[in-house]
């Protein structure tokens, strides 16, 4: 279970390269790296939900006021947090509650992590550039898809050297 | 929600969820120009649109209000116009046949019905419903409500037999009003709705467009009705002059209410009827 000082930290580990590393990352203006997105996938599924939403405003408002514009990183936040669940259920339909609620994401193999996190990003991408560039064009749309992968794999570089429990055995929760 | 049991079913992770979207998502919209005037763009297009939903759906009710207003309207002038001495019923004139409107004062205009007219032959005339007993004798100028028409040639009692302007034996003296050149025109190729002017002199700058009008010194209307536009101009050097085809204003399949030009003076050949 993870600890409230372990998603502080993962928080500010993400702002930090958010903030120091994507803008020298990003590729020509057409993808744009941020990883950001792993704190609402791996809030752990075990507090209470009340705290889950908490954490979720406050990490997006932070990230809003050092990002702007203001309520864009929130809103599309809120979605990723918003749908996570409904995800996890639908790649994992045997999973009874109580199982659901010790889900940790940490766990994930290569494969489902990809099944897990990499939908859930283009989601919070698709919402994130036409509202950004607040218009609906296949540029709009080319720069989000081509961006949610280019963050999947920003994603995938922290979930193997970071977030994977070497502990943990690399088994999907099925 | 400890305080508020009765609304403990809001205090549920979807409910919270929408909410909070909708609260980040307006400070975006208030935050960010570009959204800020899109939203307030799509308001007032909802607004519009909304209003002129609302005006087609109340359109049948708006109508009837607007007729009732309108019959009461000319119920209330009729009455007026009965009460008036000496009123009579040519106190209408056609606005759009008149460019001048000098000749007002001598001539007043009886409204006349098409009740027959020819179409297909070189000598179109029609038949009007009025005649001998409303003052109608032949050599009057009749026009519509675009412009001239066509004059009178024959009638009876209570008809009267009109030779347009598309009869090929019709002449009518025509004025360029911006050169002040008269010509004379005539119905010699028979398609209708186009005249020809002829003997417009060669040192003239006539340009398409330019409009036609009754010349003052016409025997039958006078001057300032308008007769129809250009359309093209043939400078042939053998003929001497310039010979120009005129689109008619008035259009002979779609003939409504015509107008006698009745003199109330002595002028023109109506000032001494036979």
């Amino acid at each position: 279970m993870a600890s409230v000082w372990e998603v502080l930290l993962y928080s500010v580990l993400l702002l930090a390269f958010q903030g120091a590393l994507a803008p020298a990352l990003q590729v020509s203006g057409w993808a744009w790296p941020m990883p950001y997105v792993l704190f609402w996938l791996f809030l752990p599924f075990s507090w209470r939900w009340e705290w889950e939403i908490g954490a979720a405003v406050l990490f997006g408002g932070v990230l809003d006021i050092l990002f702007p514009p203001i309520g864009l990183q929130t809103f599309c936040g809120l979605w990723v947090w918003g749908l996570r669940r409904f995800w996890l259920r639908l790649l994992h339909p045997s999973l009874v509650s109580d199982e659901a609620r010790m889900f940790a994401p940490q766990r994930l193999s290569t494969l489902d992590f990809f099944l897990y996190a990499m939908p859930l990003t283009l989601w919070h991408h698709l919402w994130y550039f036409p509202l950004a560039e607040w218009r609906l064009h296949f540029s709009t749309l080319g720069r989000a898809l081509l961006s949610s992968t280019y963050t999947f794999v920003w994603e995938w570089i922290i979930f193997e050297l970071l977030l994977r429990k070497p502990h943990v055995a690399r088994r999907s929760p099925r | 929600m400890p305080f508020f049991p009765y609304l403990a079913w809001l205090w549920r992770a979807p409910v919270v969820w929408g909410l909070l979207q909708g609260i980040v998502l307006w400070m975006y919209i208030r935050y960010e120009p570009r959204a800020h005037t899109a939203f307030q763009r799509a308001i007032i297009e909802f607004q519009a649109a909304f209003h002129g939903l609302m005006r087609w759906v109340t359109r049948p009710w708006w109508a009837m209000r607007r007729l009732e207003e309108l019959e009461r309207q000319n119920a209330e002038l009729f009455t007026t116009l009965a009460e008036l001495q000496g009123t009579s019923t040519y106190s209408t004139y056609p606005v759009g046949a008149c460019a001048d409107f000098a000749f007002l004062k001598d001539y007043r205009f009886l409204p006349a019905r098409v009740i027959y007219q020819t179409f297909h032959t070189h000598q179109n005339y029609a038949i009007l419903n009025r005649g001998g007993r409303d003052g109608v004798y032949p050599g009057l100028g009749v026009v519509g409500p675009e412009g001239v028409l066509g004059l009178i040639a024959e009638t009876t009692a209570t008809y009267s037999i009109m030779y347009a302007i598309f009869h090929r034996n019709v002449y009518l003296n025509v004025v360029l009003p911006l050169h002040g050149v008269n010509g004379l025109m005539t119905w010699r190729t028979p398609v209708l709705n186009r005249v020809e002017v002829d003997y417009i002199p060669p040192y003239v700058q006539v340009k398409e467009g330019e409009e036609v009008w009754t010349t003052p010194n016409s025997l039958i209307f006078p001057g300032g009705l308008r007769v129809g536009r250009i359309e093209a101009v043939e400078n042939d050097p053998r003929q001497g002059f310039q010979r120009l085809r005129i689109a008619t204003y008035i259009d002979w399949h779609r003939i409504g209410t015509v107008y006698i030009l009745l003199p109330t003076r002595g002028v023109g050949l109506g000032s001494a009827p036979l």
